[in-house]
């Protein structure tokens, strides 16, 4: 008779030795018969509880920072400066002696770039900011918002 | 793993992940936003992923160290997870006893249990869980959440039957 089944079943579960599958043949059980003798009430209670926790879904948003293209722009933009740093002050010239004003129009154009350099690098970086909120907004728009702030 | 991929990956799971972090969250809230940084925390980490046998483990392990975060962070008293003892009510439980309300008695029995009976009862009964799966989010063996399992259902029966026969629990 399934009644002894199950409580040989419920005797096992108990001791935390049933399988996924006995587990999920319990809760079957306890669904599909509501009307179980007294003994066996507060188990339906219980896998009745496991059902209804099993139902509760997540309704928020999934909100993912896209892929930047540009990001890969700036490190390029970047080493592209480093280098022309770096040829500037290539040791290959060193044939002809430097004039003093050849070499400060050197350190000149080499501060200069650095600075563009971290420019481009903090102005890379609100661009990266300003996009991450720019896709999120998408986001937003694009995933159903059910969540409400209380 | 490109964004296609992680969200195949990723959609299955974010049920239950919401679900345990409200195991260990209790708000609404605090579970969805925990959802969220738990996803960004995998998208951070998609190259990983794929490295683990099994990356729902990964995903759930990270979801569970990222809620023990947030509750020592906050020390919050709604975020604590209660170790409550049941309490009595003023009417007979036995006029109380609706489909509805027995849910919320099993819901409190389970909440006056230890985290980590909770957290098993979770893995296991709720999420159905394979044992070897469960050992690795949890960093216990088999036999040793078998055993603790056993103990919190056979814990979770006593309280209900306490319930039932004599209609106001006793602590």
């Amino acid at each position: 008779m399934e009644l002894q089944e199950i409580e040989i079943l419920l005797d096992k579960y108990l001791a935390g030795e049933t399988s996924l599958k006995e587990e999920v043949r319990l809760k079957e059980f306890f669904k599909n018969h509501p009307n179980v003798p007294e003994h066996l009430k507060e188990y339906q209670a219980l896998f009745s509880f496991f059902e209804s926790e099993q139902e509760k879904t997540y309704e928020g948003g999934l909100y993912l920072p896209k892929p930047k293209p540009f990001k890969r722009w700036i490190s390029i933009g970047v080493a592209a400066v480093f280098i022309g740093t770096l040829l500037i002050w290539s040791p290959f010239d060193n044939n002809l002696p430097e004039s003093n004003s050849n070499q400060q129009l050197k350190i000149q154009n080499t501060k200069g770039l650095l600075m563009m350099m971290g420019n481009t690098v903090k102005e890379g970086r609100a661009n990266l900011n300003y996009l991450e909120e720019l896709d999120t907004l998408q986001a937003i728009g694009k995933t159903q918002i059910s969540k409400t702030k209380r | 793993m490109n964004e296609k991929a992680f969200l195949e990956f990723i959609n299955p799971l974010k049920d239950r992940i919401y679900r345990l972090s409200l195991r260990y969250l209790i708000s609404k809230d605090a579970a969805e936003d925990a959802t969220q940084e738990v996803i960004l925390k995998l998208w951070k980490n998609r190259k990983k992923i794929k490295g683990y046998d099994s990356p729902e483990a990964f995903a759930i392990t990270i979801t569970k160290n990222h809620c023990i975060d947030q509750l020592k962070l906050k020390n919050n008293n709604n975020l604590r997870i209660v170790h409550s003892n049941y309490e009595s009510h003023q009417r007979p439980l036995q006029q109380q006893i609706e489909a509805k309300d027995e849910l919320k008695i099993v819901s409190k029995i389970i909440k006056s249990l230890s985290e980590k009976e909770q957290n098993l009862i979770q893995l296991r009964d709720i999420e159905q869980m394979e044992y070897l799966e469960i050992s690795q989010i949890v960093d216990m063996n088999e036999t040793a959440i078998r055993v603790a399992l056993s103990r919190a259902r056979k814990k979770i029966r006593t309280k209900m039957l306490e319930i039932h026969r004599h209609g106001i629990a006793r602590n």
